[in-house]
Order: C-alpha cells, then structure tokens, then sequence
C-alpha cells in the first residue's frame, strides 16, 4: 500500500498541480484535519469495477482530457461526477486527512509537507511512563469487576452496620442464616409476631424473611347491641331501649406467607429464635 | 443520577497519558461510590418494577398491583390496583389505574414466592450499569475512539 502511494505523487504530478490550481481557494480554507468529502472516500475502497466497465472508462479517458487522471487538464470535480469511473488503483487506501495527503505530494508542490522532519522520538521515561499510567488502570478496573464479582449487593448491606451493638444481633443472624422473630406494630400498639429466615436487611431495619410465620392482631369495628335501662322520662315509650354500640375488638389471625419485605419502621424489635 | 454526583470526566481533564481512559483514582472513586437505592433494601423493591406485588400499608389496607415505580426513598406506584382492607377482605375496589404510595405507609411488602432476591438485585445492578455506560456513550458521540477503548479497558 505505501509503495502504491509513493508512486501516486510521481505518475502525475501534473495532475496534482491542476488540482492545487484549481480550486487554490478551497484548499487553503480547508483545516487540517478536516476530513474529505464522503463521495471521494466513497471512490477510493471500491471493487475492481468488471472489465466492460474499466474499458468504457478507459474511452471516456481517452476521449475527454478533463477526466484523464494523468492529464494536465484533469478537473476533479468532473471525474467526481462522471459515473463509472475509476482511478487507476482503485484499492489504494484511503487518506482521511489533508494532512495525510500533504505528507504524500511532491516537494515541489505548494503545501507539501513530504520532506519535514519527523517528530522527536519520545523519551524512555515518557513512554514509561505511560505504560505504567495504563498498568495501573487496568489494574483499577480488574480490582473493580473482581470486588463487584465477589461481594454481592445485599451481603455488602449487611456488612456495612457494626458487629458490635444491635446490629450485631442481626448480622449475626444474617450471617449463620437463622430463624428470627420480628415483632411488628401499629401506630399505636404492638401488632404481632412474624418468625421468618432472615434473607436480607439494611440499616433502617426493613428486611426480607422467607417462611414467614405470622401471628398478629387486627382492630375490628363490631356494631353490639346492648340493653340499656333509659332514665329519661321522654323514653317511657319505648319499654326495649336497645342502644348500638361500637366496639373496637382485638380479633387473632395467623397466616403464612412465603417471601415478605418488612419496612423498618414497623418493626419493634428483633430476636432470634433456636 | 450517579453521573451528577461524580467528577466530570472531560476528555481533556482525563489523563492523557491513559489513552482514552479515566484515571486510576477516579476508577477507585467510582468503583466506592454505592447508589442510593444500593445502600438500602429499595434494591430489591427496584428489580421488581414490572411484576406484581401485594403491598400491605399501616392502616391495615391492602393494595395489590403491577408495580410501576420505586424511587430511592422507597416510594411506590402501582398500576391497575384493587384494594381492600384488612377487617373486611371481601370489600373489594374496583381496578384503580395508578396508585402512588407514600413510603412511610408501608407495612410489609408481600414479594412474589419464587423470587431470588439476591440474582435480581444484581442483575438489576448490571442492567443500570450497562444503561451508564451507554448513556456515557451517547452524550459524547464525536469522542466514539476515545470511549470505545474506554469500555474495552474496562
């Protein structure tokens, strides 16, 4: 591929002069790294066109000077556009940059920049620097996916509350996976009981328990009917004075449920169970 | 929402050195900082967007549908809910199309029997994960040779 490119510059460099002449304006208005248009990449990586195609070409060449690659009348934008045609190597590689072809024209031509000096090589200590700059990354991100992969999210939750104190307690029972009992509240008043395996808990105490046993109480509103003796005269009339009453009754459920998240603030405390 | 709370990592604040790369210490930075809803069992709650639940709230009160949302602070939004209450089950609502629960109202959270809490939570991880670094990608489209060896180092 370089060798092909080293001999571009030198077949035509007339070519290359009619180019720069012109359109002179639109080069200098380019930037250097701007990248060429899509068409003229587009051009460049194409199939050997079947040799029907490549003859036709060949003729219009031969026929029209402006589309001849290697005439000194060679117009750019006509080849652009006449379809079919081929440059003379088409699986050349493309440049992306001006600045890639500026290093491929000859010195003679305005704007080359073929016999510049190459850049300085880096010091040792640069580029050792940069490896150790990347070593040190990669070792970050393997550190990262190793500690990701060993500890997952709910056993780190754990962890994270003190083993000493109360949630000792709990992180002991989430650590040897035991039976707890979880006394549970109402706004006013404790509710009842849940006796579950402890799956998972966090530091405001909500958990997960699995088998959970419960046991607790409901308040009922029980309409009664109660006799009741009137000591108004006005209620002479009538002999039954039944008076409804409502009562709150505490009524007693059980019930099991298989997999149960329980927030932390209806929790009253926590025990363990042998 | 994690992205705002860490340093900005502009590509010509990054080290250049590490090609197309963050830095060691902004790695290690990331690699600690635990989101919100990893630091409490809002987690669990999160890998379940999608299925039903049954949520018990403190006022003896049932509600039970598809889950919708779950926010940080646990606050929930079910879709097509019924609810009834404790004292009378048979007195059932009708279908309610969205119902949004404050957190401090939940009770118990009835999750579904054959759920593997710890496999969905960190599946949950991955996916919001893999949802950063896409997003990451798609802000910058013009740095695509820079982020594409980013997610190949890491």
């Amino acid at each position: 591929d370089t060798m092909e490119q080293d001999e571009q510059p030198h077949r035509p460099p007339q070519a290359g002069n009619a180019a720069a002449e012109a359109s002179p304006e639109v080069e200098q208005q380019r930037d250097e790294s701007e990248p060429l248009s899509s068409s003229q990449q587009q051009r460049q990586p194409a199939l050997q066109p079947p040799p029907a195609e490549t003859q036709r070409a060949e003729q219009q060449a031969a026929s029209s000077p402006t589309i001849d690659f290697f005439s000194p009348d060679f117009d750019a934008y006509a080849a652009l556009m006449s379809p079919g045609l081929q440059p003379p190597k088409p699986k050349v590689k493309p440049l992306d940059t001006v600045a890639q072809c500026r290093r491929i024209l000859p010195q003679e031509v305005d704007g080359s920049t073929a016999g510049a000096p190459k850049p300085a090589e880096r010091s040792a200590h640069s580029v050792a620097a940069q490896e150790r700059a990347r070593q040190s990354s990669r070792e970050a991100a393997a550190r990262t996916l190793r500690l990701q992969a060993r500890e997952p999210i709910l056993q780190k939750m754990a962890f994270a509350v003190s083993e000493q104190g109360p949630f000792g307690v709990l992180r002991r029972c989430y650590q040897n996976k035991q039976r707890v009992k979880v006394v549970t509240r109402h706004h006013k008043g404790v509710r009842g009981t849940c006796i579950g395996f402890l799956m998972a808990f966090d530091k405001y105490m909500n958990m997960v328990l699995r088998d959970v046993d419960e046991e607790y109480t409901v308040l009922i509103r029980v309409v009664r009917q109660c006799g009741q003796k009137t000591r108004d005269a006005e209620d002479e009339q009538s002999t039954t004075g039944l008076k409804t009453r409502v009562c709150r009754k505490q009524e007693h459920r059980k019930r099991h449920i298989v997999q149960l998240l329980i927030r932390g603030d209806a929790v009253v405390f926590v025990g363990q169970v042998d | 929402e994690e992205e705002a709370a860490l340093p900005s990592l502009a590509p010509d604040k990054a080290c250049r050195a590490v090609h197309g790369c963050v830095t060691a210490w902004q790695l290690r930075r990331m690699s600690r900082h635990v989101p919100r809803s990893e630091r409490s069992l809002v987690c669990v709650l999160q890998a379940m967007i999608g299925v039903e639940v049954l949520v018990e709230l403190r006022s003896d009160r049932y509600l039970k549908g598809m889950l919708k949302d779950c926010d940080d602070g646990m606050n929930l939004t079910l879709e097509d809910a019924t609810s009834w209450s404790e004292p009378t089950p048979e007195d059932k609502s009708g279908l309610l199309p969205v119902v949004f629960i404050r957190a401090s109202t939940i009770r118990f959270v009835h999750l579904p029997p054959d759920l593997d809490i710890s496999k969905a939570v960190e599946h949950q991880r991955r996916v919001r994960q893999q949802v950063s670094r896409g997003s990451r990608h798609s802000v910058q489209p013009a740095q695509s040779g820079g982020k594409g060896t980013e997610k190949q180092e890491l």
